[in-house]
């Protein structure tokens, strides 16, 4: 990402005319927020506002040892840790996520989603398709835009081999690799040091700049219409508004605590506040590190489940249950779908580390906000959480309900079939 | 010169009793200098080393030294002998399964342990006796033990599987064992159903050969990781049950009143976890992820006479640092 104000070639300004407007992609050859918003404004968007927060629980975690234990099977199926009962009679949890059981009564879990890919790669939950590339992030950001001037799409975190696929590069997130710490200093949203912020917000000047590059490039009426878009471009790169939404400086040191001072934990804050400006689909990895990858607790690394007992589900337990409360306390649920999933689960035998290896026929996804029906069950796992017993939820199924849950007519709107083919939203979600 | 009377001459032994045992009420007036043994990222973002921190009791520290590792092996959970000359832990060769291992810090090099390792399963979470001649740690799935974690006692001294009756009975799992100093108490955590919450403390008396459910201690929520001072008496663990500041917290229980400590200034609102005792009970070391810390995990370390947090320069990088454990160096 090119810093704004740096450069080689400077005007007597002190600007890098050039350079000024290649921030996050966004560059004056191939526009990626205008185009999204000349896209959107062709296209009727959906009555409803509705954001979302992706989860991606990297790695696969294990169902047993959060949302589907099994308390009542032999010893090297049952694992080590007890259960503990939920807000809702009759479903239990891993005793690794008490305040998640606390809060049953306000969201989902499906413990029946099942499919065959046993690798790491993202596709079949983020895209709905084992060799997809077109996020649902990205679906969404095409089919509905974003709200105001906040980028529409944001991935924190590392890549993950998704986003724009065959919509296209300009439907990628903006990517922010590292939220945490004081203030963000958001990729490409940087000013050099020798650009002072009013001189920048100076927005004659930067449409005066524009001007002047565009003598050179080919006159067209497609250039001119696109002004409007460019001008919203510029608005949103000189917005108070986007770089406050990226600084959790500005949080209470309370707040960030009770988040957890963890990447994820800051993640959620920062998706929270992202929502809260108008953004209208934030993606979180799960980071690497230390150790292995996030929730892939083969055992192999740390013997038995001690990530899963001391990091991974603590961290979890403590910035998702965080999240719903900020969102509620700020009358935001309603409006916000939370979804929560990983590659897959995790075997129900035991190995020989102690731990579980990769598991995609049966595991668990959470989801809340956005009228979700709190404390449902959606399927169920068999007596060993090995296969679906009932109603098995596939990764389209999966997809057709967070687009159906942000307003996207699954059943009627053409548009969406090829991102879901014939498979339907579940409707105890709905 | 100091006269002592007849009246005085209990006094004073009853003065040097109290400063040379554990003190549950921690009223010994100097600071003690301490050895802090714990495992950290900071050099290797994927397998954590085990380093070695001594701190002088008030608010300075540096770290004087590590034990040697090799490439992608994992070394962690760190247990000292109350000199300070031994240090056992936990390694995981990557893509091996774990094993148990000693380091003489005197000759810096491994001490041999015939047989400890011999299972083809996992095995974790060491913990030394203050003398240095008991080991115990957990064992998956141990050959001939069932499938299931078990605590394993390992006789240093014999270079032996030790005995441990009546324990590791039933279909539960027992881990995460913490040996007293005197090598008496053997306390675990564990998921059986004749505990009180889902996972429970119980603690082994190797004389009695029996282990005790401590029901006072134990609530219906998760209560695990102990850590015993020097006779035992005292336990530090972690719990999430609720009424404490935030997510999980440390707790100290002093078996000889059934009663809990305060512990002032310990807990946060964040996650507390891995704490360890120093054998006469004033000092825990502990870990946590706050906002204020200079990693995501981070060593804090308390000392109970002072009520507080001390400072600990150098201790943490920004890396992740765990497991810590905590002696008085004689």
């Amino acid at each position: 990402m090119m810093r704004v104000g740096m450069g080689r070639s400077r005007n007597c300004e002190g600007i890098n005319r050039r350079e000024i407007l290649r921030v996050g992609g966004l560059s004056l050859l191939g526009l990626s927020l205008p185009e999204i918003w000349r896209a959107q404004a062709k296209s009727p968007t959906p009555n409803r506002d509705i954001s979302c927060i992706f989860l991606w629980l990297d790695g696969g975690p294990s169902h047993f040892e959060t949302f589907d234990p099994k308390p009542n099977t032999p010893d090297n199926v049952r694992g080590p840790y007890g259960t503990i009962q939920t807000s809702v009679p009759g479903v239990h949890f891993c005793e690794l996520l008490p305040q998640l059981a606390e809060r049953m009564n306000q969201f989902a879990i499906i413990r029946s989603m099942t499919h065959s890919d046993g690798s790491h790669a993202p596709n079949s939950m983020m895209t709905g398709f084992a060799g997809g590339r077109t996020s649902h992030g990205a679906v969404v950001t095409k089919m509905m835009g974003g709200s105001g001037d906040m980028p529409p799409y944001v991935h924190l975190g590392k890549k993950l081999g998704v986003g724009g696929g065959h919509l296209g590069a300009v439907y990628n997130p903006i990517e922010v690799l590292d939220p945490t710490g004081g203030k963000l200093a958001l990729p490409g949203f940087e000013l050099g040091a020798d650009v002072p912020a009013a001189r920048f917000q100076n927005r004659s000047d930067l449409l005066n700049s524009i001007d002047q590059m565009r003598e050179g490039m080919h006159q067209s009426r497609e250039v001119e219409k696109m002004d409007v878009y460019y001008q919203r471009a510029i608005s949103m790169l000189t917005s108070p508004k986007v770089r406050e939404a990226f600084d959790l400086s500005k949080e209470k040191e309370t707040l960030r605590d009770r988040y957890g001072a963890n990447f994820f934990g800051q993640s959620c804050l920062m998706a929270r506040r992202l929502v809260e400006a108008g953004t209208r689909f934030v993606q979180i990895k799960w980071y690497d590190g230390p150790a292995w990858d996030a929730w892939d607790v083969h055992g192999a690394d740390l013997a038995g489940m001690e990530r899963m007992e001391k990091m991974l589900c603590p961290r979890f337990d403590h910035g998702l249950t965080a999240l719903l409360d900020d969102l509620k306390l700020r009358g935001l649920l309603d409006t916000t779908l939370v979804v929560a999933v990983g590659e897959f689960g995790r075997t129900p035998k035991i190995n020989q580390y102690g731990a579980r290896d990769h598991w995609p026929n049966c595991f668990s996804a959470f989801f809340a906000g956005a009228g979700i029906p709190g404390g449902t069950v959606v399927g169920a796992s068999d007596r060993e959480g090995g296969y679906p017993a009932n109603t098995p939820v596939s990764p389209l199924d999966f997809a057709a309900t967070i687009y159906r849950k942000l307003g996207i007519d699954t059943n009627t709107d053409l548009r969406i079939r090829p991102f879901i083919g014939s498979a339907a939203p579940v409707a105890a979600l709905m | 010169m100091m006269k002592t009377t007849r009246a005085g001459f209990p006094v004073l032994l009853l003065l040097i009793g109290w400063l040379v045992s554990p003190s549950a009420d921690c009223s010994s007036a100097e600071p003690t200098k301490l050895l802090i043994a714990f495992a950290s990222y900071k050099e290797r973002g994927k397998q954590p080393k085990v380093y070695f921190y001594e701190h002088d009791g008030v608010a300075s520290g540096k770290v004087v030294g590590q034990i040697d590792s090799v490439n992608q092996r994992s070394d962690h959970h760190p247990s000292l002998s109350s000199d300070g000359r031994y240090c056992a832990f936990a390694s995981e060769q990557e893509n091996q399964v774990g094993k148990i291992q000693l380091w003489d810090r005197t000759e810096k090099k491994a001490v041999d342990l015939p047989k400890i390792n011999d299972s083809p399963n996992g095995q974790l979470h060491p913990t030394l006796s203050g003398n240095g001649k008991l080991l115990a740690f957990s064992a998956w799935n141990r050959p001939m033990a069932g499938t299931r974690w078990h605590v394993v006692l390992y006789d240093v001294a014999e270079k032996k599987i030790g005995d441990l009756p009546n324990l590791n009975q039933g279909e539960y799992d027992q881990r995460m064992p913490a040996i007293s100093g005197d090598g008496r108490w053997l306390a675990f955590t564990t998921n059986s159903k004749n505990g009180v919450g889902q996972t429970d403390l119980f603690l082994y008396d190797r004389d009695a050969k029996q282990a005790l459910t401590l029901s006072e201690l134990n609530s219906k929520n998760m209560d695990a990781e102990p850590s015993l001072s020097h006779d035992g008496k005292l336990i530090a663990f972690v719990s999430d049950r609720p009424g404490g500041a935030g997510g999980r917290d440390i707790y100290l229980f002093d078996r000889a009143t059934s009663k809990f400590f305060p512990l002032p200034g310990l807990n946060s609102a964040a996650h507390e976890q891995a704490p360890s005792l120093s054998p006469d009970g004033r000092y825990l070391v502990f870990v946590s992820e706050r906002i204020s810390g200079i990693g995501e995990r981070d060593i804090y370390l308390y000392d109970r006479q002072a009520k507080k947090l001390l400072p600990t320069p150098d201790l943490n990088a920004k890396q992740e640092d765990i497991d810590p454990c905590v002696i008085a160096l004689p």
